[in-house]
């Protein structure tokens, strides 16, 4: 156990440091861009930025620089905002898109798990085919369909939920939704498909000839092998959810990480643009890892292929 | 002997986008209180379905169609789902062919075969416990009590079996079927599985049900032998006659593919040739003649009846063969005079 | 061994009559030996026949098909360009001379939607066949050569993959600069990953199989063996993929669109469409409306295609 998790460990800072490397890299080849001496940016944010990088230092002094910054969790200056870190932008954004991409989590599981698994055992029955349609549009219509969709009805037509902002509740229910709809369904779609694939294994044959109601053999037997493929897709689901926030909180105007990220690309603010990746890219493979152990807690098969070595 | 398990016009089938299967068309026969009795017959022929067909767990798109299944006078085919969930593992249980797939891997050998014991006898957790090594202890593995906080894949192949066994024997069942229990095992392991059945079987006074291919199998444990083919019973009774004065051309096609190291005679294998047929559209008349050497036209149009032979009332076989007027076939005596 | 011994015990009665000649001797028959009742047919056709019963697939090809001509034919037969705009147009909701109404600059939605169409669907098919390339191609030598250049090529893979790659993405587009040429290099060179692993799957199971020994057996090199033997013979998982990648890289541009790296302007793919819209969605809904349902439909009709090929061609559910 102890080396698995290591190699994972291994793994993603390999991972993390190929991502700082490629920024790094990219930063550097961007024409008009903070690290080549075009001074049409403020003199006092160009006196930060020297200050911070060592422009003059040979290239591989300031990578180091560069890496020893992101070690430190020191993203760096703003480009374009005078006296603003990067470190400040998450430590403003951060919290608020970190409590929607948790109720979103949360609402998708919730739901797409126990939807999955009466699919599955209702296959090819109405309620299967009702939910399976339900799904594959759920994971059709991306959530910045959903998001204006659901934003025209409930608030602008039916005025039941204000249309943005964020701090009541009310306000969290549509992005909350539109967020969790792509991971929902497809959290059910991965649990169906994971529910039959253990339904047919010969232990549930074995579990039924013992005389198990049909609640236990389902409950204990099935849905507890069934889940587990269904944790590693918790890696991706939450990329998927990040990655979804950029554009619903632009859309509901939340004051979250995401929409600071968008801004930062629509205006060009290189520095916050390459924080802002490698703080996203360090909290997925930090998630990732996090799913991983989980993963080798929950298989006994991992832990002891562990243990052996 | 009472008969502890009556079985009579068995049907399976199963329906599938091209039609109707019969997987099991018609099938009798008796198992006494003690008795081990073996199914014999190629891959296909309807012994597995057989099996899940007496416990009714035939997957969809199966249905058991007709017949009845009678334990103790109690007929299972009848019962209510509920009912039927308080036989398995129970009255009967079964032991199956792979145990490497047929143990749950993420539960504890401890969880599942105590799951089984407080289904059945509602005891507390520790009483479950102590009967769950007791059970470990009878199919003989070392150190039980470890044993329980340990997972499948911790164990060998021959090792998980005997937990299989455990699990089948733990709450007392009166009959146990043991679909291929060997087939996935070593060879010097196949052996000892085999032993410990019939020590357990003499033990516990316990029927069996052993279900496989390998007549090798069949001669260790069964008394008695049941020869299916495509669905069908063609040829069933003692254990010694069947593979002394086996009736049945496809009995005969099993017996000689199957190597012997104490032949008197020096022997040759010889395959029966050809597949099993489709149980979509089965042969008209016996269902083996297109296969069978000694077909004769008869075979292609009606379907032999039962006859007994050996006089003994215990051996009898369905084949044209049998009849006076068939002719003889060299190196075979027909119904053997008693 | 003498025939018809009534001394063995078997009463002729339990036979009842038979007829004439009925114990002559036919032997077995071998014809009917190797008789198969369910008509024989290849993989493929055995697929289509699947495919063809699966009306959602179908319902999802035909929209394909229709949607790949409209985006070719679309554009000419409207009477408006993509780029013309009239001021005094402006925001005009759907009506008989502008279908589907017109958007800020008084440029036909209709148009726009159709043009847009090519954009999105060339997107999602360039991508997806560079992904093919890189994806098959890779995983395919990793496979084949095996051994050590498999291990060091896979673990590549591997940490590559923890690497969340939409930010991959948004940093090349951030860099590049907008354009469709762009975000078909962008999109391509980032997710054949999941390519490379199903080739790299199929081919070494595949390469175990005696089709393969024979190609050996007479002389095939290697190129000639992947090429020629191993990726037809994993062209259902591979084809599955590809039809699921589209909408993928579809979604993928469509959300670039949103926060602003999407096609560079009077070019609009659906996304930019979309993203245009919400700003008046308010006032004019539709503005949205035609680009997210258009989107919507293609996703829709590729995930349904990709389900019904993925059950048509998985040889484990023939029975």
């Amino acid at each position: 156990m102890a080396r698995y998790i290591l190699q994972r460990v291994f793994a993603a800072f390999v991972a993390l440091w190929i991502l700082t490397t490629v920024t790094f890299v990219l930063m550097h080849a961007i024409p008009g861009g903070p690290f080549t001496r075009e001074r049409n940016v403020p003199e006092a944010v160009m006196r930060n930025i020297e200050a911070k990088y060592h422009l003059d230092d040979p290239l591989w002094q300031q990578y180091l620089d560069y890496l020893g910054g992101v070690v430190r969790f020191d993203l760096g200056p703003s480009f374009k905002f005078q006296g603003q870190t990067v470190n400040d932008f998450i430590r403003r954004g951060f919290p608020v898109s970190a409590e929607l991409g948790i109720i979103s989590i949360i609402l998708s599981m919730a739901i797409g798990i126990p939807v999955g698994i009466i699919s599955a055992l209702r296959q090819n029955k109405w309620q299967d085919n009702v939910t399976m349609l339900v799904a594959i549009i759920g994971v059709s219509v991306p959530s910045f369909i959903i998001a204006p969709l659901l934003m025209y009805v409930f608030a602008l037509k039916l005025r039941w939920l204000p249309p943005a902002m964020w701090g009541s509740w009310r306000q969290v229910i549509m992005p909350a939704v539109a967020l969790a709809l792509l991971p929902l369904a497809t959290f059910s779609r991965l649990m169906r498909s994971s529910m039959l694939d253990v339904i047919s294994q010969d232990y549930i044959k074995t579990a039924r000839a013992k005389g198990l109601s049909e609640l236990a053999v389902t409950w204990r037997h099935a849905v507890k092998n069934a889940v587990m493929p269904i944790v590693t897709y918790l890696g991706p689901l939450i990329a998927a959810i990040l990655t979804g926030t950029f554009i619903i909180e632009q859309i509901f105007a939340i004051p979250g990480l995401g929409r600071q990220f968008v801004w930062s690309v629509n205006n060009r603010d290189y520095t916050t643009i390459l924080g802002l990746t490698i703080f996203y890219g360090a909290f997925l493979l930090l998630m990732n890892l996090v799913v991983d152990i989980i993963y080798g807690f929950l298989d006994p098969r991992i832990q002891i292929a562990g243990r052996k070595d | 002997m009472d008969n502890l398990l009556r079985v009579r016009d068995l049907k399976t089938s199963f329906f599938t986008y091209a039609g109707e299967v019969r997987a099991v068309d018609g099938v009798n026969f008796d198992v006494a209180g003690g008795e081990a009795v073996a199914i014999v017959g190629e891959s296909g022929c309807g012994k597995s379905v057989t099996a899940m067909s007496l416990l009714r767990l035939i997957p969809e798109p199966g249905k058991v169609l007709a017949g009845s299944v009678e334990l103790a006078g109690r007929d299972l085919v009848k019962l209510k789902e509920r009912e039927m969930r308080h036989v398995r593992g129970n009255d009967i249980s079964m032991v199956f062919q792979d145990p490497m797939t047929s143990l749950n891997p993420v539960l504890t050998i401890g969880t599942q075969l105590m799951e089984a014991i407080r289904q059945h006898q509602k005891v507390e957790k520790d009483k479950a416990r102590a009967r769950a090594i007791e059970t470990l202890e009878m199919v003989k593995i070392p150190s039980a009590d470890k044993r329980l906080a340990q997972y499948p894949h911790q164990l060998s192949g021959g090792m998980r079996q005997r937990v299989m066994i455990a699990m089948a024997l733990s709450c007392h069942p009166k009959l146990v079927i043991c679909d291929e229990p060997t087939t996935s095992l070593d060879v010097t392991i196949q052996a000892q599985i085999i032993e410990l059945l019939k020590d357990l079987k003499k033990a516990t006074g316990m029927s069996i049900i052993l279900i496989t291919h390998n007549l090798g199998v069949v001669a260790g444990l069964a008394t008695r032998v049941i020869v299916m083919y495509a669905g069908k019973i063609v040829e069933y009774g003692p254990v010694n006659e069947i593979y002394g004065i086996p009736q049945h051309p496809y009995t005969w096609g099993l017996l000689r593919s199957v190597p012997r190291l104490d032949a008197a005679e020096k022997r040759r294998l010889v395959p029966i040739y050809g597949q099993p047929p489709d149980l979509l559209k089965p042969p008209v008349g016996c269902r083996f003649n297109p296969r069978c050497d000694h077909a004769m036209k008869i075979c292609r149009e009606q379907e032999p009846p039962f006859v007994p032979v050996n006089g003994n009332g215990q051996h009898h076989v369905a084949c044209w063969l049998q009849h006076p007027a068939a002719p003889a076939v060299a190196g075979f005596k027909k119904g053997v005079p008693a | 061994m003498k025939a018809m011994s009534v001394a063995n015990g078997v009463n002729p009665g339990v036979f009842g009559p038979v007829p004439e000649n009925a114990f002559e001797h036919v032997g077995p028959a071998p014809e009917e030996q190797n008789l198969i009742v369910r008509p024989p047919t290849t993989y493929w056709q055995d697929a289509w026949r699947r495919l063809k019963k699966n009306f959602l697939a179908m319902c999802g090809l035909y929209v394909i098909i229709l949607f790949i001509a409209l985006a070719i034919f679309g554009p000419m037969l409207t009477g408006y360009t993509y780029f013309g705009q009239v001021l005094t147009d402006a925001n005009k909701a759907p009506s008989l001379a502008h279908w589907f109404g017109t958007d800020h600059l008084g440029r036909d939605e209709l148009t726009r939607v159709l043009y847009g169409a090519r954009i999105s669907l060339s997107i999602g098919i360039v991508a997806s066949v560079i992904n093919l390339a890189v994806g098959a191609l890779y995983g395919g030598i990793s496979g084949l050569v095996g051994g050590r250049t498999d291990n060091v090529m896979m673990r590549i893979v591997d940490i590559i993959y923890g690497i969340p790659l939409q930010l991959v993405v948004i940093l090349l587009m951030v860099v590049m600069g907008s354009g469709l040429l762009n975000i078909y290099v962008a999109l391509g060179l980032v997710y054949w990953l999941g390519m490379a692993r199903i080739v790299r799957g199929q081919v070494l199971a595949l390469k175990e199989q005696e089709f393969v020994l024979a190609a050996r057996m007479v002389g095939a090199d290697q190129r000639r063996l992947l090429l020629r033997h191993l990726i037809p013979n994993a062209m259902g998982p591979i084809i599955v993929t590809l039809t699921l990648s589209i909408p993928q890289a579809i979604f993928t541009e469509a959300w670039l669109s949103f926060i602003g790296l999407g096609v560079a302007a009077p070019q609009a793919s659906w996304g930019v469409l979309a993203s245009e819209g919400v700003g008046g969605l308010r006032s004019y809904p539709w503005q949205t409306f035609f680009p997210a349902a258009a989107i919507s439909l293609t996703m829709l009709a590729f995930n349904f295609l990709g389900d019904g090929l993925r059950d048509a061609l998985d040889p484990r559910l023939r029975r």
